[in-house]
């Protein structure tokens, strides 16, 4: 911890005034240490991005009823559906609420001639859903992470690659609606994936953008039956 | 006419969902609204987050069970967090905006599975007004809803095999921090560029939901209802019935007080150090059945510190390192029982 706290002292206390906007060459070149909005930007659409939401989720199907365990009861070498909402309570319920704040900056970023530019990208999440009826039981908390490179050419076309972290947490007041089951709940992990991306914004109104993930080959993956050979 | 030359001399705007809040989150406050990673080891034995708060319907006591017996001393504390206005309108020196604040909070182990120790939601929204750039006065409401990490529920388990906390016949009830809702109102005084004073004072409402049942004051109603009392309610949820409410002079306050200095570095940004003190009258249950006495003392929390911000404008978002010392409660909102003193360091984000 001493040590931690030194590079933090470090950091602060030597690198701190060095912090600007600089300009080299002739304004050729310029550096920031840190850009509140990353050039990689985060998708609106996508439930998981690094965006900051409060959000009422009107569920038309498939509503969250019972949550997975590891089925060491019965032998059945199968993961068990356990409900955490009994017989047919709340049934017809279709509200929810789901909070999610999170950012997405840069640190580091280089621009040369405003043509080319290049940070080191970091987006992190907490997200969270309740229940929007009978005591808002809360349904689970995930964490999300990616930390890596954004490269942006002309304005134009911007490109991603780095490390992408999910962790799944049960909420504690579903788990609380669920007594003596044997086993354990089954999670869902991406500890870590190498994320790659491309995003093209051809004009101010308009971005098409492309995203692929892939476990590392060292890596924790929850569940179990979701890791490759 | 008076109004005309008035409007005419100071010039109104507005401007919608600024990303900078005219009252700015408190630096050292655990809780705040802003965005960090950090760094957290505790300085004691004492200090370990290691046990969960259950209330035993037996003994008709609180207790406290331990899930994990390696005594850690390194977290992690992940908190993502803003604090926003919706609409803002200046009218010369005076400004005045609705803001919206909410975010989650989480600590987690650093050695071992990396277990969750819990999850902290908090939200809020109201009033700002700020005049001359001096004084801002903010009020509305705030909420506080702390939850058990699951990992930590499977340790708990399977370091206490066999035990029921969660069918019907289970003696124990699992003990949580809630506060929904308070009202809240704060003052913030910048009479000049490098100092910063600021006051809050949070009170529940009178319809809320608070828990554990013995941070409830007497006069707290069920909300849904006209005259169930929430004290009741709330303490024979954990199997404890039966128990007496406070007198009217515990009202379940929590004060909070700070101050920020800032040392400027040319156009760089600037050196602070910040300090913050909450005072918290449930302390005068000294969280137990049966403990209250309105001659116990509040209990008190302190957070010092200090670090380098990046940029020195007056509102906008800034990034800062930081490290900040704290004996208090442990930054996990149901570890309310857990005094811990810590060193937390990192960087952080916000308005």
């Amino acid at each position: 911890m001493k040590r931690c706290l030194g590079v933090v002292l470090l950091l602060a206390f030597l690198l701190g005034p060095c912090f600007a906007t600089y300009h080299l060459f002739g304004d050729a070149l310029s550096f920031d240490w840190f850009a509140a909005d990353a050039l990689y930007p985060s998708s609106i659409a996508n439930p998981f991005s690094s965006t900051s939401v409060l959000n009422l989720l009107y569920l038309t199907d498939g509503q969250p009823r019972s949550i997975k365990y590891t089925g060491t009861d019965t032998g059945s070498r199968k993961y068990e559906e356990v409900p955490f909402l009994k017989d047919s309570a709340y049934i017809d319920e279709h509200l929810y609420l789901q909070l999610k704040t999170g950012l997405n900056i840069g640190l580091f970023r280089f621009s040369y001639r405003d043509a080319v530019e290049a940070e080191m990208g970091f987006q992190g999440a907490l997200n969270s859903v309740f229940q929007g009826f009978g005591g808002a039981d809360n349904l689970g908390f995930d964490g999300i992470f990616f930390l890596g490179m954004n490269v942006r050419l002309f304005h134009l076309v911007t490109f991603r690659v780095g490390l992408q972290h999910y962790s799944g947490h049960y909420g504690d007041e579903t788990l609380e609606n669920i007594s003596n089951q044997c086993g354990d709940p089954v999670e869902y992990t991406r500890d870590n994936n190498f994320l790659f991306g491309v995003s093209v914004q051809p004009a101010s109104f308009i971005r098409l953008y492309l995203d692929a993930n892939l476990p590392l080959e060292k890596s924790w993956m929850h569940p179990a039956i979701h890791i490759p050979s | 006419m008076i109004f005309a030359e008035v409007s005419m001399a100071w010039a109104a705007s507005f401007q919608w969902a600024p990303l900078d809040p005219l009252f700015r989150e408190p630096l050292a406050d655990p809780f705040a609204c802003s965005t960090s990673f950090r760094y957290l080891g505790v300085l004691d034995e004492a200090s370990v987050p290691d046990s969960v708060l259950v209330a035993n319907s037996d003994t008709k006591q609180y207790e406290t069970i331990q899930y994990d017996s390696t005594s850690q001393r390194g977290y992690w504390q992940m908190k993502s967090a803003v604090n926003i206005g919706l609409l803002r309108v200046t009218l010369g020196p005076v400004q005045a905006e609705g803001y919206i604040q909410g975010g989650l909070n989480t600590v987690f182990q650093k050695q071992g599975s990396v277990d969750a120790l819990g999850f902290d939601g908090m939200y809020g929204a109201g009033m700002t007004m700020r005049f001359f750039d001096v004084v801002a006065i903010q009020a509305g409401f705030h909420h506080f809803s702390g939850h058990w990490g699951d990992e930590i529920l499977f340790d708990l388990q399977q370091a206490n095999p066999g035990m029921d906390l969660y069918s019907s016949s289970s003696i124990y009830h699992l003990e949580e921090y809630t506060r929904g809702n308070s009202w809240l109102a704060g003052v913030s005084l910048e009479p000049v560029a490098w100092g910063r004073l600021y006051f809050f004072a949070e009170l529940p409402m009178k319809k809320a939901w608070i828990r554990p049942g013995i941070h409830v004051p007497a006069d707290t109603i069920k909300p849904g209802s006209e005259d169930i009392s929430q004290f009741g309610n709330i303490t024979g949820q954990e199997g404890l019935s039966g128990l007496t409410p406070y007198d009217s002079s515990y009202k379940a306050w929590r004060l909070q007080a700070g101050l920020e200095l800032r040392f400027p570095v040319w156009d760089m940004g600037s050196f602070f150090l910040a300090g913050d003190v909450q005072a918290h009258q449930d302390g005068q249950t000294l969280h137990q059945v049966g403990g209250y006495d309105p001659n116990n003392p509040w209990e008190f929390e302190c957070t010092v510190g200090g670090g380098f911000e990046f940029n020195q404008s007056i509102l906008g978002r800034k990034m800062r390192l930081e490290c900040y010392y704290h004996d208090g409660r442990f930054p996990l909102l149901n570890y309310f029982f857990q005094r811990s003193k810590y060193v937390v360091m990192g960087i952080a984000i916000s308005g």
